[in-house]
């Protein structure tokens, strides 16, 4: 084998292992976010001010080709609190979140003042269907 | 006969000096001159030179009749409350005392010279009123009363309410007191109304009183909470249940919106986590929505966060651009109270770029190719 030869084998080589870098990097990339089109998630947190809060949200991962419009809406305690549309491309991940109180106040004489939240309820619309796409209803004791 | 004309002359031109001297120079006007009994109205009286020359130690005196709302000087938000205004008069000053308003000035012999008194939040029974003004010229003049005195004519109201008292400037979503008078058709309180009032407002996010029948203890005045939570000039109105013609407003509400200001981590990388500090001048309780926007404009997360000692939210941008945060402030009735936005450039992290990834490789096979070369060597 000559230098030269030598030296286009290791060059080849060398993009062959650059091409399968890249793959390898595209197959792990699609595994980390091959993920469901609704995901729901809670989590609990304490706030200096606010005592115990939760915070809510839901992430839409647009699986079509197309964009598509989202509708969030949010019911704490059976009342409307918010009603969200937001157009999400085919790429890229959309998150609506809640962060709310949670915890219930008492007095000294054990009387309760302050009960925040019983419920929150999700529901998430695509486009104009009226009918969900998913929903959650979380419950807080 | 030649004599007795010119003694009749003498004696005429006698009479009219004698009338000149026995009254003030300058004119006063008032505007409105008409108003209605019980109803706190605003007024401007405007004193003009005539082009008479007023030399120092002049002086102007407005008497405010008896049975009108007293002025004053020292509450800018109370009732009758006076300040005066030069025009074109290079020195003045005045004081209020009783229910007399004294200007001290002078003036050069050009035209349209004085100054304005305002008298605002004024009001009185029905009758037609002359608020007595006097001038003087100089140090040794004395005050005589001057030609043609302001007259104020007061219509009798034909039962109204009288709503004021609520803050002219409020912050959205702060709540705010006012009082609702009942007045007879003399412009007395009503003491004996019984009516049930129902409450209205040009903002349609306000969070108004119930209706409220009046009682013998009300004795023609009850006083009301409200929150006005849209941004403007706003209006209150009060109106009789059953008879709509007894009715009343407070007019030129001036309600503002909040103030942000937005806290952000400096020099943001794709990746990283980028918080956003808002502060607002609002009361607590309320909600914030955080809007994160990608470079193309779409959102990328929408975030309601319930106040603690500010507003607060971080997230990680996924691309690099430049992105925008807008923020809108919701009590917890769901009113917008104010809304913010705030941008920031998120850069690539290059540890995080492909480019990144590959360039080490070639740098390696870059090096072996070079060490292949020199061991065939």
């Amino acid at each position: 084998m000559t230098d030269k030869l030598k030296h286009i084998y290791i060059l080849l080589l060398l993009i062959i292992v650059s091409l399968l870098v890249f793959i390898v990097q595209g197959i792990t990339t699609q595994v980390t976010t091959s993920t469901k089109e609704i995901e729901f998630n809670r989590m609990d947190d304490y706030d200096e001010q606010l005592g115990n809060i939760t915070q809510i949200s839901v992430t839409v991962h647009n699986k079509d080709t197309v964009n598509h419009n989202y509708t969030v809406s949010a019911f704490v305690d059976s009342i409307i609190f918010s009603n969200d549309t937001v157009e999400v491309s085919t790429d890229m991940p959309y998150t609506y979140s809640l962060t709310i109180p949670t915890e219930k106040k008492y007095t000294d004489d054990n009387v309760l003042i302050e009960d925040p939240t019983h419920s929150i309820n999700l529901t998430v619309y695509r486009d104009d269907s009226e009918r969900p796409l998913d929903r959650i209803e979380f419950k807080f004791e | 006969m030649k004599s007795t004309s010119i003694i009749t002359i003498a004696m005429l031109i006698l009479m009219a000096g004698a009338g000149s001297a026995a009254s003030g120079d300058g004119t006063m006007k008032v505007n409105p001159s008409s108003v209605t009994a019980g109803i706190d109205n605003d007024f401007i009286f405007t004193f003009n030179n005539q082009a008479h020359t007023f030399s120092p130690g002049s002086q102007a005196t407005i008497t405010v009749p008896s049975s009108w709302t007293a002025p004053q000087e020292t509450d800018s938000n109370g009732n009758g409350y006076v300040s005066v205004t030069a025009i074109g008069a290079p020195t003045f000053s005045y004081s209020v005392s009783g229910q007399t308003i004294t200007v001290n000035f002078e003036t050069n012999k050009d035209k349209n010279k004085g100054f304005t008194i305002s008298y605002k939040k004024a009001t009185a029974p029905s009758g037609s009123y002359k608020f007595t003004t006097k001038t003087k010229n100089g140090y040794s003049g004395s005050l005589k009363n001057i030609n043609t005195q302001p007259t104020i004519k007061v219509s009798p109201a034909s039962g109204i309410l009288v709503v004021s008292g609520f803050a002219s400037t409020t912050l959205a979503g702060n709540i705010g007191s006012f009082t609702v008078k009942a007045i007879d058709a003399n412009g007395n309180i009503a003491v004996g109304y019984t009516g049930k009032v129902h409450f209205t407002s040009s903002d349609k996010m306000a969070e108004l009183p119930e209706d409220h029948k009046f009682n013998t203890k009300d004795n023609g005045i009850h006083t009301f909470s409200a929150k006005l939570k849209t941004a403007g000039t706003q209006w209150i109105k009060a109106t009789d249940r059953a008879k709509s013609s007894i009715t009343g407003s407070q007019t030129d509400i001036q309600v503002k919106m909040p103030e942000y200001t937005h806290t952000l981590t400096p020099s943001p990388k794709v990746g990283d986590s980028v918080k956003d500090t808002v502060t607002s001048t609002s009361t607590s309780g309320n909600k914030m929505q955080f809007k994160w926007l990608r470079p193309n404009g779409q959102t990328a997360r929408t975030k309601y966060v319930t106040r603690s000692t500010n507003y607060i939210d971080s997230f990680k941008p996924d691309i690099e651009g430049s992105w925008g945060i807008n923020v809108k402030e919701f009590d917890n009735k769901g009113a917008q109270l104010g809304t913010s936005s705030t941008s920031f450039s998120a850069t690539v992290n290059p540890e995080f770029g492909k480019l990144g990834a590959v360039l080490p490789l070639f740098a390696v096979s870059f090096i072996f190719m070079n060490f292949r070369k020199r061991f065939n060597k």
